[in-house]
């Protein structure tokens, strides 16, 4: 019985050898994965995608172009208030006419921050399985499904339906540790041109009276010098990527911020000296994005991000302060 | 029994015969009790890879390789210490109907690090030093927090995720993150 049972396996192994094999010869799931990451930032493209979460259904339209001057964005709300974001290599507006704001952020040197996470196939092995799925039709295209799972808790998954021809994530499922979808953004109709023009800014007309808000990105640095805070143990994978002073202003005192990675998944520290206000301590969930607070040393310590409860709270409790 | 034989099974599976191969293969199924078994073992495996419940077989071999299935943790219920088989099995569900022969690709994945002799580390979920604070806040839907007790935390909360999500803009997943900001929810934290 057991030899037979052996046989078979060993029968199936040499089925998924050949499986595999048959796979490789055209595009592997890294190959497609690589595409995706260089058409998301290199082609034109103009479309109309939906965006669930939880049990919000929205819907949003985004006009993507790359001209000399580098990328352009622009992403408006089509229902509700008409927000919008437009962003290229040096600044993000946020437009927000139920608010009646504008906000600029300028963007860090150094050509945006697309470059530090890129997507790193071979690194991210190490955390997530990649797997090949079938083809599917999404907004009328011929779409290749992937998988992308994590290989424990500390991460989310995800399913992306690429275009068949130029790779562009047509359809995205985020799925939480437990396996459900908790975001789902679908486009309805796309255009990828390279003839679709950027979107002009013509829509500020009008605008005038809102309130403008400029805000500094603050000093951004690369390397590891963690300051007067030190990170114990963290969540397998996880390191930080930047870190950043935001000064103190009027929406409270100096932040030290750090920006944690595994290199897919990403989320951001925060150490402020706590005020007598608005100590948070615990957990709190908004749909896919999970916060949790603690205080050290008279500071609030504050972990945000699109990873599971455990990740913000694992890190959050690795916070320490340096002997000085 | 050849591999080409198994091919074709796999492709009947599929539907992706043609009509007269289609009939070849379904005759010779229907004349050999081994390919028979080979047939209930794809789609045993199929089953178990979707999560979905077994088919019933009258073949013996079907059975053993169903009690194979659900003897051998490695491959359906690897002791990871959240649930990553389900994860796996949702990932692969709405693929129903989909080729067994990705579902095999599949295998290959679910298998490799038993192969490479990788052995998944069982990270600790919990944080032993700390014992759990309490969750003093409720879970949100939407995009932004709102309705908290303290406005003051709410708004930072709020602000901390603007802030992130310039951070987060990339990953290759284009417009994941701003898609927050523009989403309409309640107004935006004021600045």
């Amino acid at each position: 019985m057991r030899a037979r049972h052996t046989a078979q396996w060993l029968l199936l192994f040499c089925c998924t050898l050949q499986t595999a094999a048959a796979a490789s010869a055209e595009k592997d799931v890294h190959g497609w994965l690589q595409s995706m990451v260089e058409s998301v930032r290199t082609l034109n493209y103009r479309g109309t995608f939906v965006f669930l979460h939880d049990n919000q259904l929205e819907s949003m339209q985004i006009v993507h172009t790359v001209d000399a001057g580098g990328e352009k964005e622009r992403l408006i709300s089509l229902n509700g208030a008409a927000r919008e974001v437009v962003r290229d290599d040096a600044s993000v507006m946020c437009i927000a006419p139920d608010a009646r704001s504008i906000s600029i952020s300028r963007r860090g040197a150094g050509g945006g921050f697309r470059a530090v996470f890129s997507m790193d196939i071979d690194a991210l092995s190490a955390f997530y399985d990649f797997q090949l799925l079938n083809r599917v039709r999404v907004a009328g295209r011929e779409a290749q499904a992937v998988a992308i799972v994590p290989k424990d808790g500390y991460r989310y998954g995800y399913r992306i339906y690429l275009d068949a021809q130029k790779a562009l994530p047509l359809k995205t499922d985020m799925l939480d540790d437990k396996g459900s979808v908790i975001s789902q953004i679908m486009f309805t109709s796309i255009e990828i041109d390279e003839k679709v023009e950027a979107a002009t800014e013509d829509n500020l007309d009008g605008r005038e009276d809102y309130h403008w808000v400029q805000r500094e990105p603050g000093e951004v640095r690369e390397e590891p010098d963690t300051g007067a805070w030190a990170l114990g143990e963290l969540p397998q994978g996880y390191r930080i990527r930047l870190r950043a002073q935001m000064p103190a202003g009027r929406e409270g005192p100096s932040v030290s911020h750090f920006v944690l990675t595994d290199g897919l998944a990403s989320l951001s520290l925060y150490i402020e000296a706590s005020g007598s206000d608005s100590v948070m301590i615990g957990g709190s969930r908004m749909g896919a994005v999970n916060a949790f607070g603690r205080v050290v040393e008279g500071h609030q310590v504050t972990a945000v991000g699109a990873v599971p409860a455990l990740t913000v709270e694992k890190i959050a409790a690795a916070v320490r302060r340096n002997a000085d | 029994m050849t591999n080409n034989t198994e091919e074709r099974l796999s492709a009947l599976i599929d539907s992706e015969l043609s009509q007269s191969i289609m009939a070849e293969t379904l005759s010779s199924l229907k004349q050999s009790p081994e390919l028979r078994g080979t047939w209930d073992r794809y789609h045993l495996i199929g089953d178990a890879l979707r999560g979905e419940g077994f088919r019933e077989s009258a073949d013996g071999i079907a059975r053993g390789v169903r009690e194979q299935v659900l003897a051998e943790p490695p491959i359906v219920a690897r002791p990871i210490p959240i649930s990553r088989t389900k994860l796996r099995d949702r990932l692969l569900r709405p693929m129903a109907g989909a080729a067994i022969a990705a579902s095999v690709a599949a295998l290959a994945v679910v298998t490799l690090p038993k192969l490479t002799g990788e052995t998944p580390t069982a990270d600790p979920v919990q944080i032993a030093s700390n014992p759990p604070a309490p969750v003093s806040y409720a879970n949100q839907s939407g995009t932004r927090w709102k309705n908290l007790t303290e406005p003051a935390l709410q708004s930072k909360l709020n602000r901390y995720l603007e802030n992130h999500s310039e951070y987060a803009s990339s990953g290759g997943m284009g417009v994941v993150p701003y898609s927050s900001f523009v989403s309409y929810d309640t107004p935006r934290s004021q600045p």
